[in-house]
């Protein structure tokens, strides 16, 4: 059960991110803003998700496929990495530098971010009982 | 359209469950299955968009399967859960992540253009 629920989780985190990529590409930017948008949403996301999401599931194997399944495929590091590559090749280093420093410093404040609405909640929903 | 999406949610599960076995086995106190696919997604991703006339492979194998077998939120919520314990650790888990990652990417780019 494990595998298909992460291999599901897989698939909807992918094409979500498929789609949504087509949604905010445009052809003349050269700032990968679809990946990064991608990237710290879902990070925003997991850091929700381990704090309270996790709390609104009983079953182990669906907090799997959502947490590794969905938003571990949601999200991508092999997409960044490339995108920064073709950056430099074409010798875009003021975009790519900033392009890895929001990436980077954004990620981290996204995953705190995340984290401290799931506390938030968790203390509103205790409080409430 | 459908068609593109299906092959990108089929790379997806398997990209998935790679991500999934590999970090199984290899994250410890370390993440270092989560660093491995990370470095071997962003390697093979370099060479294949390097290459080129393989579009039709495009979605499953470098949206779908090199895009989910990576990962970029696992990476920051490893960080933070590393940060209480080892500060060090964890600024040295970004840092490896974010170097090695680049240079796998050019590594594979460059190994397809020469």
């Amino acid at each position: 059960m494990k595998i298909v629920a992460i291999a599901s989780g897989g698939m909807i985190g992918a094409i979500l991110r498929f789609w949504i990529g087509l949604l905010l590409f445009e052809p003349e930017a050269l700032f990968p803003f679809p990946t990064l948008f991608i990237n710290l949403g879902g990070t925003f996301i997991l850091g929700w998700f381990v704090v309270y999401g996790t709390k609104l599931f009983n079953s182990k194997t669906l907090i799997l496929g959502i947490q590794t399944g969905f938003l571990g495929s949601f999200t991508t590091f092999s997409t960044f990495s490339v995108e920064l590559v073709l950056l430099l090749e074409k010798s875009f280093f003021e975009i790519a530098l900033l392009y890895f420093v929001i990436s980077a410093l954004g990620g981290i404040t996204a995953i705190l971010l995340g984290i401290e609405l799931g506390s938030r909640l968790a203390k509103k929903a205790g409080a409430e009982q | 359209m459908i068609l593109v999406s299906f092959a990108v949610a089929a790379g997806g599960a398997l990209g998935a469950i790679g991500r999934y076995y590999v970090s199984q086995h290899l994250n410890g106190s370390f993440p270092f299955g989560t660093l491995s696919v990370n470095i071997v997604g962003s390697f093979l991703l370099g060479w294949y968009v390097a290459m080129e006339g393989l579009q039709i492979l495009d979605s499953f194998y470098a949206i779908g399967l090199l895009g989910a077998l990576t990962t970029f939120s696992t990476i920051q919520f490893e960080a933070i859960s590393m940060y209480s314990k080892n500060k060090r650790n964890a600024v040295v888990y970004l840092m490896v992540t974010y170097i090695i990652g680049l240079i796998a990417s050019w590594t594979g780019f460059i190994i397809e253009k020469i």
